[in-house]
Order: structure tokens, then C-alpha cells, then sequence
């Protein structure tokens, strides 16, 4: 004791300030889940943070090639309002903005307006009916989910495309009926498209909803005397709220953003949106009005997920879903089981395997006109030279089979970067539940969602294009792949961490700390082995993303890192259907076989898609 | 000093302050509980003695040596502090078998492999759960779990056992078997214990000394007796009740010539002993607080006893509660053994012995009472 009232009567209030405050940095320092917070804010700065900052940057000042082109007198990086005046207000705002923006945003409100209904009944039949066959049913309702949305679109042109545009004809078409225009490209067939791809999201968030609902709820409106429609309406629906919001939220974003599939049916026809226009402006060198039509549609993708917010509110976050004693009671369907029975079922299998055969079969016809008397394999197979100028079938062709690697080993390797960083993230915002630090390395690693992926490449292109301080220049590198690949997908994998360290008690670590175990030792024996079913999902989820993404690499990939998506599409924009239509094949039957082997081995649920 | 020894330990969360400035002194090998409601800041400063939570002010002594000290820049870490913990959820390994999990911090004392197989063998003989080696914590019950967190616990031998309401999980009866097996362990290990709960009863049969809190701050420091007989302030005798106590607010009167308490509604007055009248004046509000057993009721009039009627009489088997009501009064008994009080019939009832506490302050002025009737 002595030392310490020497230590309160000797030393000087400054002294003593100096040593506590110095003190208190170490013991903070000392705790691992606060060091490793740090570590993950440095990365989060570096690729969320800087990306959007980066935007604001991009849209608000003189690019090299605006300088360059123009004869400007300005030099590179001045601050301008032109971009922003160019988009807004200039004769080209409608081409650039107004339309596309139009576009964008019809599309997403149709898409979430079939989807979501379709979705939700689907969910419905599937969990609270008596439907038969309805586990198969719902295994094969998440199919659509798993292929790439861009397939659809390749898929919707094998069958509806006209002769308008030149090239190989749909099935339709070459069986001798005209196809009108607005059917074949445009609006309708995107919508309808990116519907087949997106009602998956529906149900999987409200099957899961309507399955851990108890349905003693709806049974207490009913011994109180509502009626059936009552309690739908008043105890139901509202539970299902959250859901539904949750669905709505994440549909519409994505289909605001999206690339791929607007791309192929739009383009052809001079049809923009955003995601596309976004893409030609930043291939033709406008990155500046690019990334001011970017900040538009993060403006309106946070307005939704902040209005979503407001709506459902946080209160109505219902934690009496689930728990003890749920009970699922089903309804009759009665005379309609059998014939709503086979058209679900119809509509399933057209979903999934329309797209597949039309697709294979167009792949197999010499002409893509479905002549069914000229069938081939060359695309396929062929020898080099056999096919057009001096392509081989795509499974003999050099530059395929690279992309094939390429897109496998982007998948692996993104897919075990993304979920470790998901469990390391999930330790540091767990563990430090309530810290400044805590939330704010949750809500960055929740950033990317609202960033088109077309826009997250474009701002990595110009960002990794020259070094950073200690970062080198990484365009054209696999690096950067992989890199935008973790970022992008953050906001899941993110959340899938902190939902299974939430799961492990943290006394289960503090037991071992206690032991003298080290961190290191902690986290192999007991946090990883614990997480690891979590961890899992979240890299099976990842896998299957990674391989079928188009709208995030198509800005981003060389000829060194191609990766098949990409391929696909040149090969779209270059009018070689059959390759194209093959290529597609090729990655449905990956996506699907990852998605199977995962299910097989790892009983991994696609629980985690929302937001 | 004591064996752990806590000098003004604060722990702040922000705003909240969770343990303000608590001092304690805890003897080498007593029992000790820290009880109190939740969120009073009772496992904060369990975890801060076992190294889990860093204090915001104060000093922390273990066996004599500092182990926390934020003037003298002074930290010792967890596993060198020697203290074992036994957390609430147990903390088992779910991954880890019962053996693995109770051979785990011997593997990290670097023991050979045959050494840490006899103390192991030895530890769940000990704790009767020898043949379950094999199984994962999943596979045990409530109370064989908690019998494997305990042997994890004692199998490294710290001289002092942490409990964090180590029995709150585990139904009424195993609670009971449970609570006789950690007295046994402490008479038989003779480490020095703190105990952590919620449970009055819990507390009173198990410590040499109790800790309540509230608060964050420390309400009193006593042995179980004292404790129940002379609460120090309105909150510790609130809280000590079981089921619940007598609380009659009032205010001090003259009446002959000597202070007598007068009840705030109801007629009832209890003339004062010398000792407290010379410690309150007239007027002065106050509270008479009486545990049920210190009140009879009886069927037939007696001599100094106010007229009740019976409201409800709930029988226990080996105690009945009784409750009593006259104008503005309500009031309860405990009888020993099965009595057979008609709801709405008339009794009689004695006050034996009373504590005494003033309004302003909460805290205790006095107790009266020899065992007779003192109205």
C-alpha cells in the first residue's frame, strides 16, 4: 500500500495523468477483438470508404481524358461542376439521366411487383398447405436463384428474339411466327426475365418467416372470433411484414443495379438503364458523368432501405416469431391440391429447364435457327478453325479452358477469403458489442449493398489502375478480382460472421482465456470449430455467387484474368450466339452442381441472401 | 488485507456506472456471496476479479499482490491471477468431450499425458461423473453439466472458486442437491470463494459472509444472521424477505409521555424501548419492517395484540402463510407446521420483535422487540 500513496502524493497530477492515459491505451490495445477491429477498419477504408469517396471525387472533378479530349483549360482533378451539370441539366441530360433513370426504376418496380406476390405465394402453398410433393417443390423454387440472372436473358432471346436485330434468330422466329418488338427486347422481357431470377428471393425470406411463425397466434384471433380473413389481415400480414419488407428492399435494389440482363435485352435496341449506361459511359471514358449517375442510384437504393426502415420500424422487429412450441398448422387445399399442384410444378420446371434446353439446343443447331436437320457439336467441340475465324468449340478452346480455371479459382479463393473475413468481422463487432468501434465496422460492412456492383467495379478500375502508397497497382491482376469479389460481398458474409458468433457464448472463449490459452490457440480450438457450420454456408453462398457474377468483373477483367461470365458476354456482343448460348450452359451446370455438392455435404441453407 | 482484497472499484460502461466505488475486504477461505437483483453490478465485479472486465478506477489485491491498478500502471492477466470461474451457461465445450473438456487447462499447464489422465479420472470420480468421459456436454443433463464445469474448474486447483450464479439454470430440486455439493466442496478444498446470485435463500445457506448490492453500490456487508435480523437499510431488508416482509410506513408520536410508532393508516401504535426513543424525535417518519415469523396470530383474544381478520391463508406443508387485514392495515404470518386459519375469521395477533427505519434515509434506527408481545 505504501507504494501506491507514494505514488498519489509524489508524482505530479500531469505525471499521473500521462501514466493512466498511457496505461489505458495498452490495456486496450491488449484486447484482440479490438486490434482486430482496427485491422478490418483499415480494410474497410480502404475498400469501401475510399471507393466512395472516390465517386463523389470522380463525379466533381476533370478526368484525364476529360482534359485530354476537350482541350480544356484545366488541369486533371480540378473541381467542376460539369459532370453534374451535364447529367442534370444539358441538352444530354435526358439520354444520360432522366431515361435511363425512368428505366431503371419501372423495371424495378415491375420486377417487385411480380416477384414479390409470386414469391410469397409460392412460400405460402409450399409451407402452410397441404401441396403434395412440397419439399421438392421448395428445393427446386430456390434453382432460379442459384443460375445466373444474365442467363435468363440469354435464354428469354433463344426463344423470343426477331429478326429485327441480325444474327441467330429465337426458337419462335425461326418456326415461321412473327415476333412483335416489344416482346422480343425492351422492357416487358426484362422484367419478366429478371422475375424468374429474383421470386427466389421472395420466397426464401417469407417461406422463412411463414415457417417460424406460430400459428397459436393466428389461433388466438380465431378463438377471439375474427374471421379467417381477419386474422390474415390483421395478425398475419403484419407479422409477415418484416419479411416482406426485407424482400422488397433487397429485389428492388438489385434490380435497380443490375447489369447483365438489361445489357443483353436492352442494348440491342438502344434501350438504357442506369447499370448500362453507367457502362458505356465508363468504357467510353465519361467516368465522371458515370459516377454521377452512380451517386443517383445509391441515393435512391438508401432512400429505399431507409424508408423499409422507417415502415417496418425497429420496435416490429418480432422476436415472438419463433422460439418454443412453434406449431405449423396447414391448410386444405381441398379440390384445388391436384391442379394448383401441377401448374406450381409446371412453372418451376419452366423456369429452370426452359432456359437450360433452349440454350443447349440452340448451342447444338449449325445456323442457331433451330434446324433441327443441321444439328452440330462444333460448338462444342469443334477443332480450332472449324468454328468462326479461328475459334475452337468452346471445350477445346484454349482461351475457355483458362477461363474456366480462372473462374473456379476466383470462386474458391474469394469464397474462403470472404467467409473467414465474415467470421473475423463477426468477432470484432460481436465481442465488442456497444463499442463506437463495434457499430461502425458494421454499418461500413454493410456499404457495399448500396452500390451498384457495375458501379463498385468501375471505382475499383479507376482506383487499383495506379498504386496507392504502399498498394501497387493491381489492375489486371487476379488480386483485384478476388478483392472486389470480398468487398461486393461484405454485407453478407459479414452478417453471416456476427449471426454465428452470436451463437457462440463468449463465455466459451473466456473459459479458455482464463486457462492461459492464447488467442491464436483460442480461435483454432474454439471459435473456428464453433463457427464452422456458419462459416460454411457463408462460403458456399459465396462460391456460387462468385462463379455466376457479371455486372461486378465486366469492367474489370483482361484477357489474362477472363473469367467465363465475361466471356459470355464479348462473346454476346459479338454475335457468336452458339458459344455464348454454350458458355451459359457451362456455368448453370457449375452453379448448380456447387449448389448441389453443398446441400449434400454441408446442409448449408440459403437463409443469409437478405438484408 | 483479505485474500482478495477490492479497493474503490469502479466499472463505468459509458454513461452507466455498473460497481461504483466498492470496497471489500474477502477473508482467505470463507465463502462470500455478492448478492443482489440483477443489473446491480454483482458479476461485473466477479468478472473483474477473475480478469475478464478492466476496472475504470480502483484497486484490486489478490493473495496480498496487486493485480489491477490503474495509478501504479499495474495488470496482471487472468490466467495468472489464480482464480477459477464457473460461468452461469457453464461454458462446456459443446465440441470438446467431458474428458477433453475438464483435461483442457492441464494440457495447457503442459502436464504429461499420463499425469493429466490420473487427475482427470481422479476429478470426475470426484464430482460422480466418472463413465461419461466420452460423452459431449449436449449429451448431460443440467446437473451433470454443471458437475463437469465444476471439476474444470477445481481440477487446476486455484486457491480461490469463482461462481456466477452457477445454479440458476437447474431446476428447484437438483438446485437443492447442487447447493449441498458446492458447501461440501468448499469445506473439503478450503478455497477462499465468492459466489455471485439472485437467490437470498441461495446465499443464506451457503456463505459465511454476504455482499449485497444494488446499484452498483454496496448495501451491506454481514453474516447471513445479521443479515436477516438487522437489514442495514429498507432495500436489504425489502430484498432479504422471504417470501416477503412486514413493511408498515408510519411516523414517530408522543403518546403517555414516551415515543411510541404510530402507522400512517390503521390504528396501530408500538411504544418504544429506551434505546430507540432516545434516537428519533417526534414526527420523524419511519417504516416498521417485522419478517412474518415475528408475528403471531392466534384464534383466541390475547393480551397486547391488534384484532385481524384472516384474507387468505396459503399452506405450505411445513409452514403456512397467513395474511391478515384489518382497516388499512395488511399484514403476514408465518406459522410453523399445518395451521387451519378459515378465510374471514377473526384472530389475534402479537408483534415479537421489530426493526425500525427512517423514511429520509432508508437506514436502519433501531430494534425492539425481546420475543414478547411489545404493543
Amino acid at each position: 500500500m505504501s507504494e501506491l500513496d507514494s505514488v498519489y502524493t509524489e508524482s505530479s497530477s500531469l505525471k499521473l495523468f500521462i501514466t493512466k492515459s498511457f496505461f489505458r491505451l495498452r490495456r486496450w490495445l491488449s484486447r484482440p477483438e479490438k486490434i482486430m477491429g482496427l485491422i478490418l477498419l483499415a480494410v474497410l477504408v480502404i475498400l469501401v470508404v475510399m471507393p466512395l469517396i472516390q465517386i463523389v471525387i470522380g463525379a466533381s472533378t476533370y478526368s484525364y481524358s476529360d482534359v485530354s479530349r476537350r482541350n480544356l483549360d484545366a488541369e486533371v482533378g480540378d473541381w467542376t461542376i460539369y459532370h453534374w451539370q451535364r447529367v442534370v441539366a444539358s441538352r444530354m441530360s435526358p439520354v444520360l439521366l432522366i431515361k435511363p433513370l425512368l428505366h431503371s426504376m419501372a423495371i424495378a418496380i415491375g420486377v417487385v411487383l411480380v416477384a414479390l406476390p409470386l414469391g410469397s405465394l409460392l412460400a405460402w402453398l409450399v409451407v402452410r398447405t397441404d401441396l403434395p410433393l412440397k419439399k421438392l417443390m421448395g428445393n427446386l423454387s430456390i434453382i432460379p436463384y442459384v443460375m445466373p440472372s444474365w442467363v435468363m436473358a440469354l435464354a428469354w432471346f433463344t426463344v423470343f428474339k426477331n429478326s429485327r436485330l441480325g444474327g441467330a434468330p429465337g426458337f419462335l422466329e425461326a418456326m415461321g411466327i412473327n415476333v412483335p418488338n416489344w416482346l422480343s427486347y425492351g422492357y416487358i422481357p426484362i422484367v419478366l426475365a429478371m422475375t424468374i431470377h429474383y421470386f427466389p428471393y421472395a420466397f426464401i425470406l417469407v417461406s422463412g418467416a411463414i415457417a417460424s411463425m406460430d400459428s397459436q397466434l393466428e389461433d388466438t384471433g380465431r378463438v377471439l372470433g375474427a374471421s379467417q380473413r381477419t386474422v390474415l389481415r390483421k395478425i398475419t400480414f403484419p407479422l409477415m411484414l418484416p419479411a416482406l419488407g426485407s424482400a422488397f428492399v433487397l429485389i428492388f435494389s438489385k434490380a435497380l443495379g443490375t447489369f447483365g440482363t438489361p445489357a443483353i435485352l436492352g442494348l440491342p435496341v438502344k434501350y438504357y438503364t442506369v447499370a448500362t449506361r453507367v457502362y458505356h459511359s465508363i468504357r467510353g471514358g465519361n467516368t465522371g458523368s458515370a459516377y454521377a449517375l452512380v451517386i443517383f442510384l445509391i441515393l435512391i437504393s438508401s432512400l429505399t432501405i431507409y424508408m423499409n426502415a422507417r415502415v417496418i420500424g425497429v420496435r416490429k422487429k418480432f422476436t415472438t416469431i419463433g422460439g418454443k412450441g412453434t406449431r405449423v398448422k396447414t391448410t386444405k387445399l381441398g379440390r384445388a391440391r391436384i391442379p394448383v399442384a401441377v401448374i406450381v410444378f409446371t412453372f418451376i420446371s419452366v423456369c429452370i429447364l426452359a432456359p437450360l434446353s433452349m440454350l443447349l439446343l440452340q448451342s447444338l443447331t449449325l445456323h442457331g435457327d433451330f434446324n433441327f436437320s443441321e444439328l452440330t457439336l462444333k460448338f462444342w467441340i469443334g477443332a480450332p478453325g472449324e468454328v468462326y475465324a479461328s475459334n475452337a468449340g468452346i471445350l477445346r478452346d484454349p482461351a475457355v479452358q483458362a477461363g474456366m480455371w480462372n473462374t473456379i479459382k476466383l470462386a474458391v479463393i474469394a469464397a474462403l477469403v470472404a467467409s473467414f473475413s465474415g467470421l473475423f468481422f463477426g468477432y470484432a463487432v460481436v465481442k465488442a458489442r456497444g463499442s463506437f468501434l463495434s457499430k461502425l465496422i458494421e454499418n461500413l460492412a454493410f456499404t457495399p449493398y448500396i452500390i451498384p456492383s457495375i458501379a463498385f467495379g468501375g471505382i475499383f478500375l479507376s482506383m487499383f489502375a495506379r498504386s496507392w502508397g504502399p498498394i501497387p497497382s493491381l489492375y489486371g491482376t487476379f488480386t483485384l478480382l478476388v478483392l472486389v469479389t470480398v468487398a461486393k460481398r461484405l454485407p453478407y458474409t459479414s452478417r453471416t460472421g456476427i449471426s454465428a458468433m452470436m451463437q457462440i457464448d463468449k463465455s466459451l472463449e473466456e473459459a479458455a482465456y482464463l486457462r492461459g490459452t492464447s488467442w491464436v490457440k483460442r480461435m483454432w480450438a474454439i471459435i473456428i470449430p464453433l463457427g464452422k457450420s456458419g462459416m460454411m454456408a457463408g462460403f458456399i453462398l459465396s462460391l456460387i455467387t462468385s462463379m455466376r457474377m457479371l455486372s461486378l468483373i465486366i469492367l474489370l477483367v483482361t484477357p489474362k484474368t477472363m473469367v467465363l461470365t465475361a466471356m459470355t458476354y464479348r462473346f454476346v456482343e459479338q454475335g457468336f450466339t452458339q458459344q455464348a448460348n454454350a458458355i451459359a450452359v457451362l456455368i448453370i451446370i457449375m452453379t448448380l452442381s456447387g449448389y448441389f455438392l453443398a446441400t449434400v455435404l454441408g446442409k448449408s441453407k440459403l437463409e443469409h441472401i437478405g438484408g | 488485507m483479505g485474500f482478495i482484497s477490492l479497493q474503490g472499484i469502479t466499472k463505468r460502461y459509458g454513461k452507466v456506472t455498473a460497481v461504483d466505488h466498492l470496497n471489500l475486504e474477502i477473508e482467505k477461505g470463507e465463502f462470500h456471496t455478492l448478492l443482489g437483483p440483477s443489473g446491480c453490478g454483482k458479476t461485473t465485479t466477479l468478472r473483474m476479479i477473475a480478469g475478464l472486465e478492466e476496472l475504470s478506477e480502483g484497486e484490486l489485491f489478490i493473495n496480498d499482490r496487486c493485480v489491477y491498478s490503474v495509478p501504479l500502471a499495474k495488470h496482471v492477466a487472468a490466467p495468472d491471477r489464480g482464480v477459477g470461474l464457473i460461468f452461469q451457461s457453464y461454458a462446456l465445450w459443446p465440441h470438446m468431450t467431458v474428458y477433453q473438456n475438464v483435461a483442457f487447462g492441464l494440457k495447457e499447464k503442459k502436464f504429461s499425458k499420463d499425469r493429466i489422465r490420473t487427475v482427470v479420472t481422479d476429478m470426475l470420480e470426484k464430482v460422480q461423473m466418472n463413465g461419461y468421459e466420452n460423452r459431449y456436454p449436449s449429451e448431460l443433463s443440467g446437473g451433470e453439466q454443471q458437475r463437469v464445469a465444476i471439476a474444470r474448474m477445481v481440477v487446476t486447483e486455484p486457491p480461490a472458486f469463482l461462481m456466477d450464479e452457477p445454479l440458476s439454470n437447474l431446476d428447484a430440486k437438483l438446485r437443492m442437491r447442487l447447493r449441498s455439493e458446492l458447501k461440501r466442496l468448499h469445506n473439503e478444498s478450503g478455497a477462499t470463494t465468492v459466489y455471485v446470485t439472485h437467490d437470498q435463500v441461495e446465499a443464506m445457506t451457503l456463505s459465511d459472509r454476504i455482499t449485497v448490492m444494488q446499484l452498483g453500490l454496496l448495501q451491506q456487508d454481514a453474516t447471513p444472521t445479521d443479515l436477516y435480523n438487522t437489514p442495514a437499510n429498507l432495500f436489504v431488508a425489502d430484498f432479504m424477505g422471504n417470501p416477503q416482509v412486514n413493511k408498515l410506513d408510519g411516523a414517530i408520536a408522543v403518546k403517555d409521555g414516551g415515543k411510541v410508532y404510530s402507522s400512517a393508516t390503521g390504528s396501530l401504535t408500538v411504544p418504544l424501548g429506551d434505546d430507540i426513543a432516545g434516537s428519533v424525535s417526534e414526527g420523524q417518519e419511519v417504516a416498521l419492517v417485522m419478517h412474518p415469523e415475528w408475528l403471531k396470530a392466534s384464534p383466541t383474544p390475547v393480551a397486547n395484540s391488534i384484532e385481524m381478520k384472516v384474507y387468505v391463508s396459503l399452506m405450505a406443508g411445513c409452514e403456512t402463510l397467513i395474511f391478515l387485514q384489518s382497516d388499512g392495515l395488511s399484514l403476514v404470518t408465518r406459522e410453523q407446521g399445518q395451521s387451519d386459519f378459515q378465510a374471514d375469521t377473526k384472530v389475534w395477533v402479537t408483534l415479537n420483535r421489530y426493526n425500525l427505519y427512517d423514511m429520509g434515509t432508508e437506514s436502519l434506527v433501531g430494534t425492539g422487540g425481546t420475543g414478547e408481545s411489545c404493543l
